[in-house]
């Protein structure tokens, strides 16, 4: 931590210690590689999307796509559900992560760290694990609802779809909050607190305009989030659609890849405005760097009854995750829930007859993809960071788009743009991993920018005063100053990739399966029992997998840099 | 208040630049495994039935002179009992795009290619996602063979020119009704349309027993009827059909207006709404009886019933796909595909669709021993993406709350 504390790493764009642009021929080439795996996999794909919305299926120029979803009550009903959606669940999800921020770090208890750890798992586990525990819970024979309180309450629909993506991206807004409240200035609240204000008073005037920007950030954050996400307006959605599944229909039921490509820049749009908003307006204005040291630590809500109902409310929240938890491993035993609750192992048999290569494949492919993601990350992370060229706030930004545009667009992009000569790569192992790379690379690249930034460049000029090559002192001071974030990173990664849905449900092949797809095509074909199995063994590899790597490279990925990874998606 | 120590810090260098160099070597692994791509390189594969007289070393059973005796050429006999020999030349893979229950389909793949050595993959999609599937590739085809969707997709994608014509021997042994004139699709299997109704939850909730098709638009039955989405599943399609082609376009647009009041909700695939059936989530499910036999035999409160005013039917059709790369084994599929042996496969995997071979043993002939319509396919294939894309946008959307 010492190398920090020199570098006050006062925004985490700001390019710091940069010298002049000198042209060099190694740097060249690792830009032309750089930016060639960019455009040829981000901004290639999204510029097909763009423009085949305007063909039709002969090829000529043609908006009747456009059209169609301007004057049809359909898909006017659609774009108002996704937005509607998109607010409640970020409105909802920002207050919840708030509150448990608030409630980690300042009513200290024992629960504390098992709280954290519950407000994890949402975050590494599969896509269709909330929704399928919720609907066995909540649904129409859903224990809780049938069983205990005898009403038939119906789940499908924008109920059960807010009630899944809060508890699914709650955590993000919650990693942002904790981040914030970790590091907020704690003097100006004790100056607040000595001059006679009431708790209630500070937190009005002085603690939240301190988060103001972080409040902002994560609404903004989760709105995103939720328009892009595919499997629970698959599975919970019911007859409620939105842009994510309606552009997805619109390409496996329709074949109309016009109408499909046109239906995602409609859900592109307010993705990319959330996107900059974020990124250039609200970052811009964070008070408190998420990257210093913890400061925060002292500051405590002192009133006894409002510390029990904070923890109350947490407790609850975090109850009810271990309770969808626990009922996707009792489902995975259960013979047919709803029906017949006897005990079985059936299940797990049938996922390894029918999943095994999904299993391998999927586990296969996200192990190649994740150190590469590391590795790209960390090279652009570089670049941007420490070294001046044309087109540097290009490179970044279009680094992060294939984040954080929706899989879904990301995914037909794909299939646009390499199902034909020259790029023909459909089918194969390639475009996975490509995908992979791709749609992880933003948590790789927040990770190792935040890193760098924490560096002090005199450290990595002393070794190049004392003659070691560029590539050297980027391999041997870099690279081992920055490691545990690195870690951190590809853990995510990792995790993102097993449980990825959106962009990945377009590429699987014959030859090369996805364990997501395959869990929601059992769903699909009425083997719910099987898809739970499934989705418990795919969970399991996750946390072993992390587990794995965390013991591989050492207990050094500390929760900072977790932290650091999760706030920058 | 961590200084990481120098001795530490390479150690763990060295580990991440080993993962790195691990991550690099499987670049070329992962190249070796993308043949796909490569295959279009390859341009003459392609053609390679066409050439394969050419190159007789490969077949010396078949072809110790193709001149010579033009009558033994096209050898029937050899052809009628299918060999357990490799195919004469080819790539020894075969894909096949496939759309019926995943049990039956692994058995069905697997038996092939112990029987035949061909290494076969295979992708399940719903009806309506193959079809999607095939125009969106358009002639640059990942699969050769596509296996077991409703004929009328097969007659929609024969109309776009996405599909090949092949007739192999074992072809004759298959009734005239269900195979193409011309040979551009043969039918594997009849299903009949059938209703899952869940006896519990219709006796618990006083429901009335739907006995013909206007039984389902009664309002005692709102929220309770599931059917699967005719945009994206084969099987809803022939559910719509039936109704289109017994009471005209007309009026069966708006008894699907009127039943939608009652639909709990359009799953995407066929079979899904027995999910729903089997949790009693639903009391009653539109669905091939075939899937609905599942759950009866699971020992669930299901019984399985058909509308006595007719019910529509599909068969279940087969296919080479224009553009295949691996043409060989897909015709080869094709023509063992049809033999009885191979129609039998289904039966062992809880699949009890009919066999279109008269030979093989049907597993359930009560299940199309019902009162069907005369099915028009021509009519369902021809106007199959302007219904889809009609209901899709006019009744699907319809508050139903």
């Amino acid at each position: 931590m010492s190398a920090a504390a020199s570098q006050p790493a006062a925004g985490a764009h700001t390019p710091a210690g940069r010298g002049a642009f000198v042209p060099n021929p190694g740097l060249w080439l690792t830009l032309a590689v750089v930016g060639g795996v960019v455009a040829l996999f981000i901004a290639y794909p999204l510029w097909q999307i763009l423009s085949q919305g305007f063909l039709n299926r002969r090829g000529e120029l043609d908006v009747a796509a456009y059209t169609s979803i301007l004057t049809r009550p359909v898909y006017q009903t659609v774009v108002l559900n996704t937005l509607q959606l998109g607010a409640v669940t970020a409105l909802l999800g920002t207050a919840l992560g708030f509150l448990y921020a608030y409630t980690l770090v300042r009513v200290p208890s024992r629960l504390g760290r098992g709280l954290r750890v519950i407000a994890f798992l949402p975050l590494v586990s599969p896509p269709f694990a909330v929704a399928m525990a919720a609907i066995l819970l909540f649904g129409r024979s859903g224990l809780v609802t049938r069983g205990i309180f005898g009403i038939e309450y119906n789940i499908y629909g924008l109920q059960g779809l807010v009630l899944v993506q809060v508890l699914t991206f709650f955590p993000v807004a919650f990693l942002i909050f904790e981040g914030m409240l970790r590091q907020v200035d704690a003097s100006l609240e004790e100056a607040a607190l000595g001059m006679g204000a009431s708790g209630g008073h500070i937190f009005r005037t002085v603690t939240l305009p301190l988060l103001t920007p972080g409040i902002a950030g994560a609404l903004l954050v989760l709105f995103i989030e939720s328009l892009a996400d595919l499997a629970n307006p698959i599975l919970i959605g019911g007859n409620f659609n939105v842009l994510a599944s309606q552009s997805w229909i619109a390409i496996i039921g329709q074949s109309n890849f016009q109408l499909g490509a046109a239906l995602s820049v409609v859900l592109l749009i307010p993705s990319l405005l959330a996107f900059i908003l974020q990124r250039y307006w609200v970052d811009r204005r964070s008070y408190i760097s998420v990257t210093g040291k913890p400061t925060g630590g002292s500051v405590r809500v002192a009133d006894p009854r409002m510390r029990a109902a904070l923890l109350l409310v947490c407790c609850g929240v975090a109850a009810l995750v271990v309770l969808l938890y626990v009922t996707i491993f009792l489902g995975a035993l259960t013979r047919v829930w709803g029906a017949d609750f006897s005990l079985t192992l059936e299940h797990f048999g049938g996922v390894l007859a029918v999943g095994q290569r999904a299993l391998v494949d999927t586990t296969m492919l996200a192990i190649v993809a994740t150190p590469l993601t590391a590795l790209l990350g960390l090279t652009i992370g570089y670049l941007v960071v420490r070294k001046h060229f044309p087109g540097r706030e290009a490179l970044d930004f279009v680094s992060m788009m294939g984040g954080a545009v929706p899989g879904t667009v990301l995914g037909i992009g794909f299939i646009l743009a390499f199902n034909r000569p020259p790029v023909w790569i459909t089918g194969t192992a390639f475009i996975i991993v490509a995908c992979f790379l791709v749609r992880s690379l933003p948590a790789g690249l927040r990770a190792a920018v935040a890193a760098l930034h924490q560096v002090d460049p005199s450290i990595e000029e002393a070794s190049t005063n004392l003659g070691a090559s560029g590539l050297t002192t980027f391999r041997r001071i870099t690279v081992p100053l920055i490691r545990s974030a690195l870690l951190a990173g590809m853990l995510f990664s990792f995790a993102r990739n097993m449980t990825a849905i959106s962009a990945i449900i377009f590429l699987v092949s014959p030859r090369w399966k996805i364990a997501t797809k395959e869990i929601l095509d059992l769903i699909e074909l009425g083997y719910l029992g099987q898809a739970i199995a499934f989705t418990t063994m795919l969970m399991l590899i996750v946390f072993a997998a992390m587990g794995a790597l965390t013991f591989l490279v050492g207990r050094t990925g500390r929760s900072r840099d977790v932290l650091v990874v999760e706030a920058g998606r | 208040m961590s200084q990481v120590s120098s001795q530490a810090g390479r150690l763990s260098r060295r580990r991440f630049l080993r993962l790195a160099a691990l991550s690099a070597a499987t670049i070329p692994v992962l190249q070796a495994c993308a043949s796909p791509p490569a295959a279009p390189a390859t341009a003459p594969k392609a053609d390679a039935p066409t050439a394969a007289p050419a190159k007789p070393a490969t077949s010396p059973a078949a072809s110790p002179s193709p001149g010579a005796s033009p009558a033994a050429s096209p050898s029937p006999a050899a052809q009628a009992a299918p060999a357990a020999k490799p195919v004469a030349k080819g790539s020894g893979k075969l894909n096949v795009l496939a759309s019926p229950q995943l049990p039956w389909i692994q058995a069905q793949v697997k038996a092939f290619s112990d029987t035949f050595g061909i290494e076969t993959n295979f992708v399940r999609k719903s009806g309506g996602e193959s079809l999607a599937q095939l125009r969106a590739e358009g002639g640059r085809p990942t699969f050769d063979v596509w296996w077991g969707s409703p004929v009328d997709s097969f007659i929609s994608a024969r109309a776009d020119g996405l599909l090949e014509s092949y007739v192999p021997p074992t072809a004759a042994e298959i009734p005239t009704k269900y195979k193409d004139a011309d040979g551009f699709w043969h039918g594997i299997y009849l299903g009949s349309i059938g209703w899952a109704i869940n006896t519990k939850r219709l006796g618990e909730k006083g429901l009335p027993d739907p006995k013909v098709w206007d039984d389902l638009l009664k309002p005692e039955l709102k929220g309770e009827v599931v059917m699967a989405h005719p945009a994206t599943s084969g099987t809803a399609y022939t559910t719509v059909m039936t109704i289109m082609q017994t009471r005209g376009e007309d009026k069966g647009w708006e008894y699907f207006k009127a039943l939608h009041r009652n639909i709990f909700q359009y799953t995407k695939s066929g079979a899904a709404p027995m999910r729903m059936l089997d949790g009693a989530e639903a009391a009653i499910g539109i669905v091939f009886s075939h899937d609905i036999f599942v759950s009866v035999e699971k020992g669930l409160p299901i019984a399985l019933t058909f509308p006595q005013d007719g019910t529509g039917y599909e068969v279940g059709g087969m296919a080479l796909i224009k553009g295949a790369q691996n043409v060989p084994e897909a015709r080869q599929w094709i023509e063992w595909a049809l033999t009885p042996a191979a129609q039998e496969i289904g039966a062992t995997a809880q699949a009890y669709q009919a066999p279109t071979n008269p030979k093989a043993k049907v597993p359930k002939p009560e299940f199309m021993q019902v009162k069907l319509i005369d099915y028009d396919f021509a009519f369902a294939g021809a106007n199959e993406e302007r219904i889809r894309t009609r209901f899709l946008e006019e009744i699907a959307p319809a508050p139903n709350d």
